[in-house]
């Protein structure tokens, strides 16, 4: 009997991520645009840390913050996008199904069982193997494996110059993401 | 009603509701009483250090800089430099719209910078650490500037 991951509650689809985004980056704005009327000084001022800016600072200011919610979300969009891939492998291995990735995938996940642990790597073992099978979708599957770079960088803590050639963001995440579900059949994008 | 006068309708509700919740503001009235206490500070200042001006000990620096703020548009200031030896401490404006004050001071040395800020007419110098904090801009808060700023 091969082993078996206990599928967690707590995952977060990428919809879910999206979302959370969206109420973080409207939240952010809405307190901006509460911030830009204490210059004028007419308005209570809530966040301290502001107390004192110019306008130049606060734009910089919010400008920071924005594109840290950016990373983070960009960071947690793939982190979820690996989940629902992996879970999409998981439950394709253990329900036995017969058509010829999952048959690929029973075969891999058997073949990676060390000490009671499937040990599957994401890109060569999951990736890969439906590149083989959908030659007609490598390209989708290669731009996210360039975007897992991106999200290797981020999960590293950034402290090296990342060779990405690319530049990577929530919207452009999800639109690439909801386009290789569609055509994997995977819910959750 | 087509998709162009729905849009113009839009904009010009925005327009009407923006004027409407918005108090007027005397923008010129605002910009020449932050000049005045921006002249009134340096004065203050100047009068602080009159006997190590005619002793020699310091110099005094104005150098015209042009600011540029919302609603004021591009206007200059004079930039107050207190020369004492080799080293430089620059009161240096950076405009009225500033959060929850009415005008802001940086005071920057060879060493760090201080904040002062106008509020309801009066300069105070801006603690951060380890709690916001105001303390009245006086002689003795101003040695400790100094003392901060300073080599």
């Amino acid at each position: 009997m091969i082993p078996r991951i206990t599928i967690s509650s707590d995952q977060s689809s990428v919809d879910d991520v999206w979302d959370h985004y969206l109420s973080i980056r409207d939240s952010i704005v809405r307190e901006f645009a509460a911030a830009k009327k204490s210059l004028v000084g007419k308005q209570g001022l809530q966040d301290g840390r502001l107390f004192g800016m110019s306008r130049e600072e606060l734009d910089s200011y919010f400008e920071g913050i924005l594109e840290e919610v950016d990373i983070q979300a960009s960071l947690f969009i793939l982190a979820a996008t690996e989940a629902a891939i992996r879970v999409d492998f998981l439950s394709r291995v253990y329900n036995k199904r017969k058509d010829p990735v999952s048959r690929d995938f029973r075969h891999i996940y058997v073949s990676r069982c060390d000490h009671n642990k499937a040990k599957v790597r994401f890109e060569e073992d999951i990736l890969d193997t439906w590149s083989e099978h959908r030659p007609e979708i490598r390209s989708d599957l290669g731009r996210l494996k360039g975007a897992m770079k991106y999200r290797h960088w981020l999960a590293h803590g950034r402290y090296w110059v990342p060779k990405i050639g690319w530049r990577y963001d929530p919207g452009g995440l999800i639109q690439m993401i909801t386009n290789l579900f569609g055509k994997l059949g995977l819910a959750g994008a | 009603m087509n998709k162009e006068n729905g849009l113009h309708a839009f904009l010009r509700s925005k327009a009407t509701a923006s004027s409407e919740s918005e108090e007027e503001i005397d923008w010129q009235a605002r910009k020449k009483k932050w000049l005045t206490s921006l002249s009134e500070l340096y004065d203050l200042v100047k009068s602080w250090l009159r006997p190590l001006e005619k002793d020699g000990t310091l110099h005094y620096l104005s150098t015209p800089i042009t600011l540029q703020e919302d609603y004021l548009g591009s206007y200059q200031v004079e930039a107050l430099s207190l020369q004492i030896g080799k080293q430089k401490v620059d009161f240096y404006p950076k405009g009225t719209l500033i959060i929850a004050a009415e005008g802001r001071v940086d005071v920057r040395g060879p060493r760090a910078m201080r904040t002062l800020i106008l509020s309801e007419g009066q300069w105070s110098v801006v603690e951060r650490s380890p709690r916001l904090k105001m303390l009245p801009f006086n002689e003795d808060s101003f040695q400790d500037v100094l003392q901060e700023v300073m080599e």
